[in-house]
């Protein structure tokens, strides 16, 4: 399974992934790699409500959704996604650097620094994307298909968060 | 008591508020709640947090949210999950409001039986005009 688009997004399946990010990607398949979800009956449930019926959906914590992104012999297109920067990092350490990452929505928290409406991050936040730049990837910020696309690290840079 | 709350991306709630009191006249009791565009989960949560926090058999609520797995739909699922007091209904349009307001009666009627009636004329609401 290719995964057509990587997605960070604090809210995981909602309304811009699935009236835009589906068809855009091209999936068949959303895999959500989150720790919490995987745990949690009522995020499940959520996510399982959320998803449209023509399309499957994989919940895993992100160690598990590496494995089986990485062992799946199946056909079709996958659209990934995390949560945050952290659990992006995890993904691009094991491998996974064809795609620009898209962020979506990481949204405003206490104690995070605003850089757009759609894009709050803690100090730590800002550690994970250098490495994720270090790896050779890159992270773009958009939140429906048709928007522009920013790049992080510039976005990063002219706030002098990095 | 079953109170109402529409709750939508963008202005949606209120305009089909609007549009609603254009047929039938003002109607109280019942709030709008929109997910603005700058918004996050967490904030349109403690809306919620703070609209549902005395939810009980006597004051049961009924939610009408613009689409299924949308944010608002998200955020309201966790107030109802395992909460019969709560109904939450998504993919609404005006028929599905309207229905919602001419069918709450006061004592003796649950949030659940409220529901299950708006839900069997919806098929009606949508199609293809054969004129």
């Amino acid at each position: 399974m290719k995964v057509s688009v990587f997605r960070i997004d604090d809210r995981l399946i909602h309304g811009q992934v699935i009236t835009a990010w589906i068809a855009h990607a091209d999936a068949d398949t959303i895999v959500v790699a989150d720790d919490k979800a995987a745990k949690d009956e009522f995020t499940q449930s959520l996510l399982k409500m959320a998803t449209p019926d023509s399309i499957k959906l994989k919940i895993f914590g992100v160690s598990d959704a590496i494995a089986y992104l990485q062992s799946s012999e199946e056909e079709g297109k996958a659209l990934l996604l995390v949560r945050g920067p952290e659990q992006a990092l995890q993904f691009v350490q094991a491998g996974f650097k064809d795609n620009t990452i898209n962020v979506g929505n990481m949204n405003m928290k206490k104690g995070k620094t605003k850089v757009l409406g759609n894009l709050w991050v803690f100090p730590e936040d800002v550690e994970f994307v250098k490495k994720i730049y270090e790896e050779g990837v890159s992270l773009e910020v958009r939140a429906v298909p048709s928007e522009r696309s920013q790049d992080v690290m510039n976005l990063l840079k002219k706030n002098k968060l990095a | 008591m079953i109170h109402m709350i529409v709750t939508s991306h963008g202005g949606m709630a209120e305009g089909m508020m609007q549009s609603v009191e254009m047929l039938l006249g003002e109607q109280k009791e019942v709030e709008c709640v929109s997910l603005a565009p700058d918004m996050g989960a967490d904030e349109l949560n403690e809306v919620f947090a703070e609209k549902l926090k005395n939810v009980s058999e006597k004051d049961e609520y009924l939610i009408l949210c613009d689409l299924r797995g949308g944010t608002p739909f998200n955020v309201v699922s966790r107030y109802s999950f395992k909460n019969e007091h709560i109904a939450v209904m998504y993919g609404m349009n005006l028929p599905m409001l309207i229905a919602a307001l001419m069918e709450r009666q006061g004592e003796g009627q649950t949030v659940q039986e409220l529901a299950a009636s708006i839900l069997k004329q919806l098929k009606e609401t949508m199609g293809l005009s054969e004129l």
